[in-house]
């Protein structure tokens, strides 16, 4: 595969500045010479959706937190986020790329990163939607809880691609959609943790390498 | 000099008790590591006081390795081939169906020799408490430091297929189903009669001459 004009634009900024500890420190896994398997785009896409949903405004600040950490030579702009995250073969908008290791690292200390900014809020809707299943009440009685939902649902209708069966069943079911959208929740959650970047990265390559 | 050590978080307080195995001028001017682990106790704040798990090193260090994996299994959502061999550890860990939670059991022998299992069903914000609390005790230097995270992805090989053979072969099986529909079908519909061919053609025609005006001038 040629260099994509994703791979041609990380080049034109490079960063001086030291990157993040844990650049260094999430092992590079045994995976296949292409890149990151399409589980792991995948996931890592849900993951950024589900942030999206939790807080307006959410690409501006994956980039900035891009910044902060020193990740813009290989997250520049919002276009080659978009471009890394369209690797997820749900999309409707799948170039059929890979992600590559070193993307699918800074995709995952973004990711962590914006959700340990969101712990408070994440912590509280998990505890408000565990309170609700205990008494059988809809999780629509919690408002904050409700905004989430109804932001994740639409993000993923807009942008995921009907054609495909498992996301049919997704749009056909509102309901299995809000438990993924809560089981992304709890993903967020153990991401917020000491060691949460750690347990998430190599939980992207579960069942994935050699 | 007794050592306690507690990693309290709003769930759930891990309390290490024991003391350090190096000469106490040694560690004069910095914490002390706790080196010896005597007792392990584990609350949790919305359970009674009798659900306090108590326990040596082995509890201490089952419990680090059951709560890993589970929390491993729960980011990445992995079906194993076989599953998970929980045979030889003192703590087990599985999901409640339906419920988003999580039942906690230890396994021990009280002082008469007799098994007895401590049972403690967590809420996913209880079980992530505990699981920082492990966290917070790994990346603790001066506490057991020959502890540490072990993390490692399963290989594909112990994968589950998510899909049955059933549901793999289920587009094969559309193919050669709808074939043979077809098949039937085309084999209902009447082949066409085959005309003879005429065994002489009278007329012969040559580029850029029109039969029918031929067989016009010669009618009239």
């Amino acid at each position: 595969m040629g260099p994509s004009s994703a791979d041609v634009m990380n080049n034109e900024a490079p960063s001086a500045k030291p990157k993040p500890w844990l650049w260094e420190n999430l092992p590079n896994y045994e995976i296949s010479a292409r890149g990151c398997s399409q589980r792991t785009a995948q996931e890592i896409d849900l993951l950024l959706l589900a942030l999206e949903a939790l807080e307006l405004q959410s690409t501006e600040r994956m980039l900035t937190t891009a910044k902060e950490l020193n990740l813009s030579d290989v997250i520049p702009n919002r276009v080659v986020l978009w471009r890394l995250r369209c690797t997820n073969p749900w999309r409707r908008s799948y170039m059929r790329r890979y992600l590559h290791l070193e993307q699918a690292k800074a995709l995952t200390i973004i990711a962590s990163a914006r959700s340990r900014q969101l712990t408070f809020l994440i912590r509280q809707l998990v505890l408000a939607e565990q309170q609700l299943r205990d008494k059988e009440l809809p999780w629509e009685q919690n408002f904050r809880l409700k905004w989430y939902l109804e932001r994740f649902r639409s993000h993923f209708k807009e942008r995921m691609n009907p054609r495909r069966a498992r996301i049919a069943q997704y749009l056909e079911l509102p309901d299995s959609l809000n438990q993924l959208a809560v089981s992304l929740l709890h993903k967020l959650l153990f991401a917020t943790g000491t060691l949460g970047t750690q347990r998430l990265w190599c939980s992207l390559f579960d069942g994935e390498v050699r | 000099m007794t050592i306690r050590r507690e990693y309290r978080l709003p769930n759930c307080s891990l309390i290490l008790e024991g003391w350090s195995d190096e000469p106490s001028y040694a560690s004069a001017n910095d914490r002390p590591t706790l080196s010896v682990l005597v007792n392990v106790e584990c609350h949790f704040s919305s359970q009674n006081e009798s659900s306090v798990l108590k326990g040596d090193r082995d509890f201490l260090e089952s419990l680090v390795r059951v709560v890993n994996s589970y929390a491993q299994w729960i980011l990445s959502e992995l079906e194993l081939d076989q599953p998970q061999d929980w045979v030889e550890e003192s703590v087990r860990i599985e999901p409640i169906p339906e419920t988003n939670r999580h039942r906690l059991q230890y396994i021990y022998q009280d002082k008469s020799h007799l098994q007895q299992t401590q049972q403690v069903d967590l809420t996913t914000v209880e079980l992530f408490d505990l699981v920082e609390a492990i966290d917070q005790l790994l990346n603790d230097g001066s506490t057991l430091p020959e502890l540490s995270l072990s993390l490692k992805p399963h290989s594909r090989k112990v994968r589950r297929r998510t899909e049955s053979v059933t549901q793999q072969a289920a587009p094969a099986l559309a193919g050669v189903a709808s074939l043979a529909v077809a098949a039937i079908g085309f084999s209902l519909i009447e082949p066409p009669a085959i005309e003879p061919e005429p065994e002489s053609r009278e007329e012969e025609t040559f580029p850029g001459e029109d039969p029918r005006r031929e067989n016009n001038e010669s009618s009239q």
